[in-house]
């Protein structure tokens, strides 16, 4: 993994992010450790955190950096790395994308139904949300018919495949 | 007046409501809403977690679509599809120009038409909330000052709307946490309201899908205090007097109440 422009080197502990961030609190490794061990090339130690996987992408901590340290961009790839990881840490959150994306290579567009369901039934909870489903189908927000089909859905969905296919190889 | 327009997946499914109250608003307005012909996902969220570069093509190909609308702009109200396919064009000097509903409802010729059709003399004390898409990184947010942008805020004063400011409202709502980890959502979302709530906001008024499912799910769930979160856009359509908005408000989990309560005591309008 190449990190030039990252700009780690920059990073001076400041702890500017970490301050800003919304999840550091609940971190094992705060924004401002991450991008330590990132300079010592640590990078196996910050795979195995649930950190980066807590990460919502507020990108507070980038926007504040006074010395432009990409650090949300730095975490986001930190979590492609672990495309191909069984289980452990972000687990659950390759599962939902997977799952999101296998709902937009079905008709082009995602169906909110199809990604969520493919993610419980993955997670083996087919039905956590059940209440929740239940209350906003009622409320007509959850349409049961799936979206309109994409005249070209194929030759989008060989694109996203081909790429999660890619990142998993090279991860 | 014609424009583009890229709904995305979230307003034809949870987020329906900011999707019927920006085309009801539209509508009223003299707005002529062109769909994007066969508009695909644009990027965000999953597709660009696992390849940026594939989230890229995928938002190009949406601007390139929408070369066949022949409008200058296209209107996108969800935040993520807003930034994603603004990257795209910004990187891409695409011809077509990616605008945000916040920017595009703020524009002094769409206020005065706004302000123009008033119908409320009252109103509940409104807390903007912008979330993060819209204003970070400062760049390409529409020009919004990412520690403090004020866009609607000054909107409000224009129309003659009650506002408060208040400290989170560039906080992150939890995101995509609210489907993978609906606990901790909770947690920012609920801090969210309370904030607003510290100052007396009565209803959180917001311009993303996502931003308004986590503070909807934390008041409906008790999460957080019992204050409402509106669409931008519902709240426009129920300041401009169309009752049909209404009925989109009672979609939302948490229900706002007092908005339903005013409008219908409110006789119908004409025009």
């Amino acid at each position: 993994m190449n990190w030039s422009g990252y700009n780690v080197e920059y990073c001076y502990s400041c702890r500017k992010c970490t301050n800003g961030c919304l999840m550091g609190p609940a971190m094992d490794l705060k924004p401002h450790q991450i991008v330590r061990l990132l300079q010592e090339g640590k990078v196996d130690e910050v795979l195995q955190s649930e950190a980066i996987w807590l990460c919502t992408g507020c990108k507070m901590c980038s926007e504040r950096c006074p010395n432009e340290v990409r650090i949300w961009e730095s975490l986001a790839a930190l979590r492609r790395m672990s495309a191909s990881a069984d289980g452990g840490p972000g687990a659950g959150e390759r599962q939902f994308h997977k799952s999101f994306l296998r709902s937009v290579r079905l008709r082009g567009r995602n169906s909110e139904l199809v990604a969520m369901g493919l993610y419980n039934l993955r997670r083996g909870t087919p039905f956590a949300d059940l209440q929740l489903g239940l209350a906003m189908w009622r409320k007509g927000k959850l349409p049961l018919s799936l979206p309109r089909k994409v005249r070209n859905r194929s030759e989008l969905s060989r694109l996203i495949r081909d790429a999660e296919r890619e990142h998993k190889e090279q991860s | 007046m014609k424009i583009a327009y890229y709904p995305g997946c979230s307003l034809e499914g949870s987020a329906r409501e900011y999707d019927r109250s920006l085309k009801l608003v539209a509508e009223r307005l003299g707005i002529t809403l062109v769909e994007i012909p066969d508009w695909h996902c644009c990027g965000a969220a999953s597709a660009e977690e696992v390849d940026p570069e594939m989230a890229e093509k995928l938002a190009g190909a949406n601007l390139d679509k929408g070369l066949a609308v022949e409008a200058e702009e296209v209107l996108v109200p969800c935040a993520m599809c807003w930034q994603r396919l603004k990257n795209a064009a910004r990187r891409s000097d695409h011809p077509l120009r990616v605008v945000s509903a916040v920017e595009f409802f703020a524009r002094p010729e769409i206020r005065e038409k706004i302000r123009a059709q008033s119908r409320r003399e009252a109103s509940p004390l409104l807390a903007a909330y912008y979330g993060c898409l819209l204003v970070r990184p400062g760049f390409p947010a529409g020009d919004m000052n990412p520690e403090n942008p004020m866009r609607m805020e000054e909107l409000f004063e224009f129309l003659g709307l009650p506002w408060t400011d208040f400290s989170s409202k560039t906080e992150c709502c939890g995101s995509h946490l609210v489907l993978t980890n609906p606990d901790r959502a909770s947690q920012l979302s609920g801090r969210i309201l309370e904030k607003a709530a510290e100052r007396n906001a009565e209803v959180v008024v917001t311009a993303c899908p996502l931003c308004h499912a986590n503070l909807d799910r934390a008041a409906w769930s008790g999460r957080g205090p019992s204050l409402p979160t509106l669409y931008l856009t519902e709240l426009l359509g129920w300041y401009m007097g169309i009752e049909e908005v209404a009925e989109e408000m009672r979609r939302h989990l948490f229900s706002p109440d007092a908005f339903f309560i005013e409008t219908t005591k409110e006789e119908s309008f004409n025009g």
